[in-house]
């Protein structure tokens, strides 16, 4: 069995937005790298007349400008990805330190002239990429170094040489400033994705107990309608029938209401699913519930194994979304078609009704959670619905990377047409 | 006759999956809770395990990262209210030959299912 797991919208935009953060860390360091390459190329230029010292800062050069290319392609080509761009901060964090304990170690290289010319742009572009949160952060960072930096010298050479250490003061205040931030932000990731974490238990846990009360009695109801010996009346087998049918979409608003709990990441586990077999379990589930097998029909052009990747647990919860959409706005007696067909590894699925169809006005509402369509402008009593089940469907139709369209026509019905990757067995 | 072991606490559970299963011809031993279980699969070998995920003691997961010295012949089923992606991914990686959700399985169906996983009958006959 082919197991794995994939994130959707939700750890994809985090992941996006670690990735905007990370250019913007790549062109800072980048707009750092130039103006110290060309400021320390042009002054050591000038004050030796000699090439050589250039062509140090030229190799310097290059070599950070690898490193950046490699960071950027790794941020960019996997944008979607949450732990590539950790990985990608984590990596500009660690070099960004190398960087820093390289300079301390030849601290006092660079020449004092220069001073100025690296400290006042260093510092003002600083400036422009503070934020509330860091500016403790990197003056206590700052103040430490600073420290570090004087009781070195002073315990190394008896005294300190300010003209040596003037770059090094001017210069490391900011980058603990960028460290910090960085640090901010990876903390602030690890928080959420606690919270969600515990978030995501809770209301899995919450899920459990409710549904086990709903199990336990359908598990009754279906021993008692499978008990031979007892010889219950027609009258008897449809009022169990009822209360099945009852269970059941008290199990289903559960799951509803579970999938459309707000929350940024959405996880599916995907294995290979005959969706076929789910949804004629589906179409049968549901005509079951609204005592309505009579009206299913079959599409002729349906048959065999069709496969595709996915969770079959929320794919069945979808479609049994659709049909009970369905029969729920058709009166007795109006056939629900349903059926599958494969074209170019496309599997579309199409559900069908001769009902009255939906007004337009509400069809725009009936993909959004709690569409105010169904609970306001309708008759609780018949729609019986919380305006979940096609969001719920299509949160998890897209979730398996397909799509759900609705049309309908007043008094001429409806059609639900689901399409995503699958191929026939 | 295929022995099956059913790992569940919850004694109306019990009653009528049991019930359902020596109707239709399973033998059926139960474990009220993890560390009873491991305790029979030590000296049973069983054909199908069902497999709870909320017990007392030993949870449905750690179940399956103890009983490590699995007989060839055992299939895992786990049936279970929880449907959260990483406890299923979890229980597929520990051996789980399928997880079915417990609201889906009512005995009947579940007889359906055992029928096909120990190969009585074909998928597409255990349409309802």
């Amino acid at each position: 069995m082919d197991l794995s797991e994939y994130t959707i919208q939700g750890s994809q935009d985090a992941a996006r937005a670690l990735a905007k953060n990370n250019l913007r860390w790549i062109a800072l360091r980048w707009y750092y790298m130039i103006l110290l390459a060309v400021i320390a190329m042009t002054a050591s230029f000038l004050s030796t007349l000699s090439l050589t010292k250039v062509y140090e800062y030229g190799l310097i050069l290059a070599a950070g400008y690898v490193v950046n290319i490699t960071l950027l392609l790794l941020v960019q080509s996997a944008k979607d990805r949450l732990w590539v761009q950790r990985f990608a901060l984590s990596m500009q964090l660690f070099l960004d330190l190398f960087m820093c304990a390289v300079v301390v170690y030849v601290q006092g290289g660079i020449e004092a002239r220069t001073t100025m010319l690296f400290a006042i742009p260093i510092i003002s572009s600083g400036l422009a990429f503070m934020r509330k949160l860091v500016i403790p952060v990197a003056a206590v960072s700052g103040l430490v170094y600073i420290a570090a930096v004087l009781a070195h010298g002073y315990f190394a050479n008896g005294s300190i040489d300010w003209t040596l250490y003037a770059v090094p003061l001017a210069f490391y205040p900011l980058v603990f400033l960028v460290i910090g931030r960085a640090v901010e932000f990876l903390t602030t990731l690890e928080v959420n994705d606690m919270r969600e974490r515990t978030y995501n238990s809770f209301l899995s846990l919450l899920a459990h107990q409710l549904k086990h009360p709903a199990s336990a009695s359908k598990a009754i109801i279906d021993v008692i309608q499978h008990d031979d010996s007892a010889n219950h009346t027609e009258q008897t087998q449809h009022y169990l029938q009822l209360l099945r049918g009852e269970s059941e979409n008290q199990i289903r608003l559960i799951d509803n209401l579970l999938e459309a709990a707000p929350r940024n990441k959405l996880d599916v586990h995907i294995e290979p699913v005959n969706i076929v077999l789910l949804l004629e379990k589906a179409a049968h589930q549901a005509a079951r519930g609204h005592q309505r097998l009579g009206d299913l029909i079959r599409d002729h052009s349906t048959g065999g194994a069709v496969t595709v990747q996915g969770s079959p647990i929320k794919l069945q919860l979808a479609l049994t979304n659709i049909f009970d959409n369905s029969f729920r706005h058709t009166d007795d007696g109006t056939a629900v078609s349903y059926g599958v067909t494969v074209n170019a590894g496309t599997v579309e699925i199409v559900v069908s009704d001769a009902g009255a169809g939906i007004p337009k006005d509400r069809l725009i509402a009936l993909n959004q959670r709690f569409s105010a369509g169904n609970i306001h402008s309708l008759d609780a009593r018949h729609v019986g619905g919380l305006g979940l089940g096609l969001y719920v469907a299509q949160q998890i139709v897209t979730a398996h990377g397909g799509t759900l369209a609705v049309q309908s026509k007043e008094g001429h019905g409806t059609t639900v047409t689901i399409r995503m990757k699958g191929t026939k067995a | 006759m295929t022995k099956v072991l059913l790992i569940e606490d919850f004694p109306v559970m019990q009653k009528f999956y049991k019930g359902a299963l020596e109707r239709a011809g399973y033998e059926l031993d139960v474990a009220p809770d993890g560390m009873q279980a491991l305790e029979k699969v030590a000296t049973i070998e069983y054909d199908v395990i069902l497999l709870d995920m909320l017990l007392p003691n030993l949870n449905g997961i750690e179940f399956l990262e103890k009983f490590t010295k699995r007989p060839a012949q055992t299939k895992i089923l786990v049936l279970s209210d929880f449907t959260e992606p990483g406890r299923i991914k979890r229980a597929y990686e520990l051996g789980a030959v399928d997880y079915l959700v417990k609201s889906d399985y009512p005995p009947s169906e579940l007889v359906e299912k055992l029928d096909e996983v120990t190969g009585r009958i074909s998928p597409d006959e255990s349409i309802a």
